[in-house]
């Protein structure tokens, strides 16, 4: 497993903290305990792939506090819940917010760790979607705005000559500079610029 | 020709003129020389032969001779000079020609030079010198054209006569104006042109006098009637010209245009008029009338035009425009044949007017106006009135008021009288009683003749009568007016009022009573207020015995301390002794001494209010709760005092400390109901223990499956499996403990009181749960020997269970009945029956720990209620109720058999 993913525990039992975390480093993976709420809201935001198993009864803050509290803040990290008796109106809610799992007392280890294991690869797939888009962000920023232009032609499927006669400029001016943007978009083919395009605008929509 | 230059050479020394040819006596050389002309002679070969001294000027000198003459920068300056001097030298002609040397001006003569032998020796150029001549002559072109285009460009007319007066010359705005030329005017008369305008004796008299220079000329308006302009009017002036150096004289006449100077003039003067015409007429009426708007009417127009005044007596929009109809249409109806006459006697010439009439405005009111104008003709003789109106309503309906209220004076007094909020009786002088106010008559629902004279008394209180009627002669006989005298009358509904009596005598002129007036006053209710406030009085002391409170001051400076009866009786002190501070102080409880001495300390410090409790303590020990209150106030000598009250609050003391014990007692039942939520909180110390130790051994197990076995990495992990179940079981045992509540405080108890103990905690619930409670006891005391709390649990399991079951039922009555009653064996048989939904299959299960039907609970409670019951010797089950519902009964061994 990648050792650079990151577990954090969030139990205000120490017996059950040290448990977990013990477990978890048999299969090799770190974690970071936790005693409250509180505690984990103010720790430092990870790059790391990362989850969090909760317990849902804390003092202060209890589990499903935090669940909505990182919603709100827009923090997608992915959450096991663990907790002594859950019934099912607690465990609807949990699941319904996005938590991976909701373990009950005294729980499997297979299924702590299965639990742990998926919500650790779907932050990972997050966190490499998001590079992903950082660096398509990044190729794009660095176009010209004539390039821009040319790009976002190319990708509505237009000739060279249509985009030629549209901008006003010979066509072999359009071949030099769209074969330069497709170098910096570091795309494929067409049909990979036109999906990187996509995805793009896709984010940028839901952005705004 | 070489010869001659030689010999002329040889003939002039010092370097100018040596003539060897001199005639004795004569020197030609000193005369060539005076010349002030500057003469420069030149050889045939065009050379320089010579030059007198004033040649000098030209800038000649003695190098020049022998040089060509064009070599001189001065001769070289003269235009054609080689011809000029060919011209003179061959042909003997002379010639002159100007030059012009820097700031000079010559004229150079240039003629043959011939020796006294009579040959041609070159030609001879004279310089004469005409700068200052050449200026002049300038100059006066200069002036002269000067001149001309001055007169030319003033824009009067202006013209040249003769001695004869006849027209020589005129300047371009003369010819322009009076669309002549030159040649048309040139010797003509000036009496001519213009249709003989001009033509004045006066005019030709006065031109003569100026020309012969007798007297100077009196500017003259002349009309004249021009070609492009109609009508002008001119001011002619004159004066004589003569020139230098001419014998002539001529006369130069200016006309100046001063029509539209004139015109100004005259409309100012003819607006000036009008206005002072006006505003003086404005002024006279306005002097007339104060408050007043003034309006001009032009008959003519309609047109009306109106001061600010005007605009608000008339309630017109201020500047907008008024016409006579507008006005007319305010005039009330009732004089509107007024107004219409009035128009027409205007349109008629009538002259003034000045006559009042109403105006009725657009929301109905009347006002009433004086109009007063004056008719005059204005400068287009138009007739025109200037007037003033006057908003005259006050005083009319001042006036109006005022006859009004002479005819009425008597009406109204009367009306004042039987208005007046007293009543009034007017009494002959023996006391014989002839009026009576309508007040009073309402009041008694009589009419003056069933009291009149002495018949009054029968509406007296009969308690009050004689003392009024004695009272009343009294007054009467000894003439003692403003006595008072307080006494019930009967109201129309047979109701008495207290009324204050009272009499006045009228006198005549010779002092002697006419009349008694009376009036009566109702008091009743400050009477009634009188008698409350005794009554209440009354109730104050009786209050204060009743509520245990006695009041107090205390004056801090000098120790004076005002003690209630029921203080007395509060401190047990005894009434003789009078109370003192230390007396009062003596009784404070030791444990309150302090907290007492500290408060007393801030009341002698500041003013300030107070509000403690404090405990006193009793010659026998007994132990009062006092609350004091007090009010601190600086009196006129700026002394403090302390005003309050001061209440025996023991009992109350009592009865929140026996509510304090009730309610520690109840939280500890309470406890025991919250079962439900506490074995959730029970369920969570168990499962967190259990948790770890069950991941903890997973963990191990895992390694060891990897041959992990480093005891570092193990013994921490197995440390924790035996830590967690320690703690587990240490938890078990809590709530064990918890639950069973050991040792178990056994008593004897009456299960009646405890049932009824518990009725009154769940009560609450039974109310808001809508469930109508059926209770039927045992009649004696059914004792048994319990453990109070335990069985005070188990009882309100039940009934808890019972109204919970019944939750749920909304269309038939929800009934709790809880039984009681002593069996045959001696025990006591409690039974609890709801209506609810009943056990079903499940009656067999209901005593399992954790089952449960409810969402909420966790199964304990019935459990627990067993084993209470059990451990206490009894017995509990569950049966089905009919129709519907369960029943919970218990047995215990009763305490009496024991005893039996």
């Amino acid at each position: 497993m990648n050792s650079a993913s990151v577990v954090f525990i969030v139990d205000d039992d120490p017996s059950v903290r040290f448990a977990i975390k013990f477990l978890l480093s048999t299969v090799g993976i770190t974690a970071e305990c936790f005693e409250s709420a509180e505690d984990f809201l103010r720790r430092k935001p990870s790059s790391a792939p990362c989850c969090v198993v909760l317990d849902v009864r804390l003092r202060g803050l209890s589990g499903l506090d935090i669940q909505a509290e990182l919603t709100m803040k827009n923090i997608p990290i992915p959450i096991v819940f663990l907790t002594g008796h859950g019934d099912i109106p607690m465990t609807v809610r949990a699941m319904k917010a996005g938590a991976v799992e909701f373990l009950t007392k005294p729980v499997r280890d297979q299924d702590l760790l299965d639990a742990v294991r998926i919500a650790l690869d779907r932050d990972r797939a997050r966190l490499e979607q998001e590079m992903e888009l950082s660096l398509l962000r990044q190729r794009f920023g660095s176009l010209t705005s004539r390039e821009h232009q040319i790009i976002s032609m190319v990708v509505e499927g237009m000739l060279n000559k249509q985009i030629a006669d549209h901008l006003g400029i010979t066509e072999s001016t359009v071949k030099v500079l769209r074969r330069r943007a497709i170098e910096k978009m570091q795309a494929s083919s067409i049909a990979d610029l036109t999906r990187m395009i996509d995805r793009l605008k896709k984010t940028s929509e839901k952005n705004t | 020709m070489t010869t001659h230059r030689a010999s002329l050479n040889g003939k002039w020394s010092d370097n100018r003129w040596t003539n060897g040819d001199t005639s004795p006596g004569i020197d030609p050389i000193s005369i060539f020389d005076a010349i002030e002309v500057p003469i420069v002679v030149v050889s045939c070969d065009f050379s320089v032969a010579g030059f007198n001294r004033a040649a000098a000027v030209l800038g000649l000198t003695a190098s020049d001779i022998g040089g060509a003459c064009l070599d001189v920068p001065v001769l070289a300056g003269l235009p054609r000079l080689g011809q000029l001097c060919t011209q003179a030298i061959t042909d003997g002609v002379e010639s002159r020609a100007d030059l012009r040397d820097g700031e000079k001006w010559f004229v150079v003569r240039i003629s043959q030079y011939t020796r006294s032998d009579r040959q041609v020796a070159g030609a001879v150029l004279t310089f004469t010198n005409v700068t200052a001549f050449r200026a002049s002559v300038n100059q006066a072109i200069y002036e002269r054209e000067f001149a001309k285009t001055i007169i030319n460009t003033v824009a009067n007319p202006l013209v040249v006569l003769d001695g004869d007066q006849r027209i020589q010359s005129g300047n371009r705005a003369f010819y322009a104006e009076f669309g002549l030329s030159r040649d048309q005017t040139k010797d003509i008369p000036l009496y001519d042109i213009c249709n003989g305008a001009f033509e004045s004796a006066a005019l030709r008299r006065q031109m003569g006098d100026v020309f012969a220079g007798r007297q100077t000329f009196q500017p003259v308006e002349v009309d004249l009637i021009l070609p492009a302009k109609n009508q002008r009017t001119f001011i002619l002036d004159a004066q004589p010209v003569s020139f230098q150096g001419h014998s002539e004289r001529r006369i130069l006449v200016s006309l100046q245009d001063i029509t539209a100077r004139k015109q100004a003039e005259m409309a100012k003067d003819l607006r000036s008029e009008e206005e002072l015409r006006r505003s003086e007429a404005f002024l006279v009426e306005g002097q007339r009338l104060s408050l007043t708007g003034t309006f001009s009417w032009e008959v003519g127009t309609q047109k009306i035009a109106g001061s600010e005044q005007f605009y608000r007596i008339f309630e017109f929009d201020l500047g907008s425009p008024v016409t006579i109809t507008e006005m007319g249409n305010r005039i009330h109806p009732e004089d509107i044949m007024l107004f219409n006459n009035m128009i027409d006697d205007v349109r008629g010439g009538q002259g003034d007017f000045d006559y009042e009439c109403r105006l009725r405005m657009p929301d109905e009111t009347v006002k009433y106006v004086q109009v007063i104008a004056h008719g005059s003709r204005n400068t287009d003789s138009r007739l025109e009135y200037i007037g003033a109106i006057c908003d005259v309503t006050a005083r009319r309906h001042a006036e109006e008021e005022v006859r009004e209220g002479e005819a009425n004076a008597e009406q109204r007094l009367r009306l004042v009288v039987d208005c007046a909020p007293v009543m009034i009786t007017s009494t002959r002088p023996d006391g014989f009683v002839d009026y009576f106010n309508k007040r009073l008559l309402d009041y008694l629902g009589l009419s003056l003749s069933d009291i009149e004279g002495w018949n009054w008394l029968s509406s007296v209180h009969p308690d009050d009568a004689p003392g009024l009627l004695e009272k009343w002669k009294m007054i009467v006989e000894l003439v003692k007016p403003e006595e008072y005298h307080e006494a019930r009358v009967r109201r129309f509904d047979g109701v008495y009022r207290w009324f204050l009596h009272r009499a006045a005598p009228m006198y005549d002129q010779e002092g002697k009573i006419v009349r008694w007036f009376g009036t009566a006053l109702d008091i009743d209710d400050r009477k009634n207020a009188e008698e409350a406030l005794r009554r209440s009085e009354a109730f104050l002391s009786e209050a204060q015995r009743l509520s245990l409170t006695g009041s107090f001051s205390w004056q801090v400076a000098d120790g004076n301390i005002a003690w209630s009866e029921q203080l007395y009786r509060i401190f047990e002190f005894d009434h003789d002794v009078p109370v003192t501070l230390d007396l009062v102080s003596a009784r404070t409880h030791p444990e309150d001494a302090r907290p007492y001495q500290e408060i007393l300390d801030r009341l002698r410090r500041d003013c300030s209010d107070f509000d403690f409790e404090y405990r006193l303590q009793m010659p026998d020990r007994s132990v009062k709760y006092l609350h004091v209150i007090a009010h601190g106030i600086r009196n006129e000598n700026g002394r403090l005092e302390y005003i309050g009250a001061a209440q025996d609050v023991t009992q109350r003391q009592e009865a929140e400390a026996a509510l304090a014990t009730a309610r520690s007692e109840l939280a500890r039942v309470a406890r025991s109901i919250s079962l439900g939520v506490l074995t959730a909180s029970i369920a969570h110390e168990v499962k967190q223990p259990l948790t770890a130790v069950t991941i903890n051994g997973q963990a191990c197990l895992r390694l060891l499956a990897k041959h992990n076995l480093e005891p570092e990495v193990l013994r921490p992990a197995l440390e924790e499996i035996v830590a967690n179940a320690t703690r587990a079981n240490a938890v078990i045992a809590r709530i064990r403990a918890f639950i069973m509540k050991a040792p178990t405080e056994t008593d004897d108890l009456d299960v009646n009181v405890v049932i009824h103990e518990v009725l009154a905690l769940v009560g609450h619930e039974l109310q808001r749960n809508c469930v109508l409670l059926e209770c039927k006891l045992a009649e004696l005391p059914a004792l048994v020997l319990a453990d109070r709390v335990q069985l005070q649990q188990v009882l309100l399991n039940l009934i808890m269970n019972g109204i919970e079951a019944m939750t749920e039922i909304a269309d038939q009555r929800r009934v709790l009945r809880v039984e009681s009653e002593i069996v045959d064996s001696g025990d006591v048989l409690v039974t609890v029956c709801d209506s609810g939904v009943g056990l079903g299959s499940e009656t067999d299960r209901i005593f399992d720990p954790f089952f449960t039907t409810k969402a909420n609970g966790m199964g304990m409670g019935l459990a627990v209620s067993r084993s209470i019951i059990e451990d206490h010797g009894g017995r509990l089950w569950a049966s089905s109720n009919h129709p519907k519902g369960a029943i919970f009964s218990f047995t215990l061994p009763g305490a009496c058999r024991n005893d039996s």
